[in-house]
């Protein structure tokens, strides 16, 4: 496809943000150790799969595994 | 020869999808470095990872100083431009091989799209995500489709197998692409 604009890197950050928070199964974040749950805090804020594996102590992949099992898509 | 360099994130996303083989009937080789693997552990990426390695599809590049150099460059330019978020080793390692061996580069990751959007020349190869791979698989008809309807279907069985939601822009520029591919094929 061709590149994307400016605005629609913009728009599509803002809406993956959005719809991490919408889709987060939120009582299941809530009781995780602290750890998860910043790495998962974290990973809806920014998208940022790979910092929030180092928060949560995780390889990338066992953090993706949580955070399906979390609800929260990848956008 | 097309050649593609994937990122930690996107090949396990990938692995994910009921279709994964059927990346390599889009690309000749797909390369990958050592990082990549340092993030896997489990049987099912393993084991596609695995195949693809043992079957000749993918190769484990190693790291020279010149891939050191460029992932310096990059990660330096993303520091210094509050617009560019920030950059790891899982992607600028993808990039870097991408750069040298001049291959497609496939990741969701945001910094590098940012960087491929304000520094074009540090990044001239095309910058692929999951959609950009679904859409060449309609193109290449890899896999089939008669309408738009089938080839929406393909986006949302990718969704469902990787939890992956697509933005309305994304989704609408996958519709364009592929309606005009459609006309293009039946005129």
């Amino acid at each position: 496809m061709n590149e994307l604009s400016i605005e629609e890197l913009k728009a599509i950050e803002e809406w993956g943000r959005r719809v991490r928070r919408e889709k987060a199964n939120w009582e299941f974040i809530r009781k995780l150790p602290s750890k998860l749950r910043r790495a998962l805090e974290y990973y809806i804020e920014t998208g940022d799969p790979y910092v929030a594996s180092r928060i949560a102590g995780l390889k990338v992949e066992e953090f993706n595994e949580l955070r399906i099992k979390a609800g929260v898509p990848s956008t | 020869m097309r050649l593609a360099s994937l990122d930690t994130c996107f090949l396990i996303d990938w692995a994910l999808y009921r279709r994964r083989n059927y990346i390599i009937k889009i690309f000749d080789k797909i390369l990958i470095s050592e990082h990549v693997l340092r993030e896997i552990y489990s049987g099912k990426t393993l084991d596609f990872v695995t195949e693809l390695l043992s079957k000749g599809f993918m190769t484990l590049i190693p790291l020279t100083s010149q891939e050191e150099e460029i992932a310096r460059r990059l990660i330096t330019i993303a520091l210094s431009d509050p617009r560019i978020p920030e950059l790891h080793e899982t992607e600028v390692y993808a990039v870097a091989i991408a750069l040298t061996y001049n291959t497609i580069i496939v990741t969701e990751n945001k910094a590098v799209l940012w960087l491929k959007i304000y520094y074009p020349n540090e990044i001239p190869q095309p910058v692929w995500r999951s959609i950009d791979v679904l859409l060449e698989l309609v193109k290449k008809s890899v896999i089939k489709v008669n309408n738009i309807e089938d080839a929406l279907k393909i986006v949302e069985e990718y969704s469902i197998d990787v939890k992956h939601s697509f933005s309305h822009i994304d989704i609408r520029r996958f519709q364009e692409e592929v309606m005009l591919w459609l006309t293009q094929q039946n005129s």
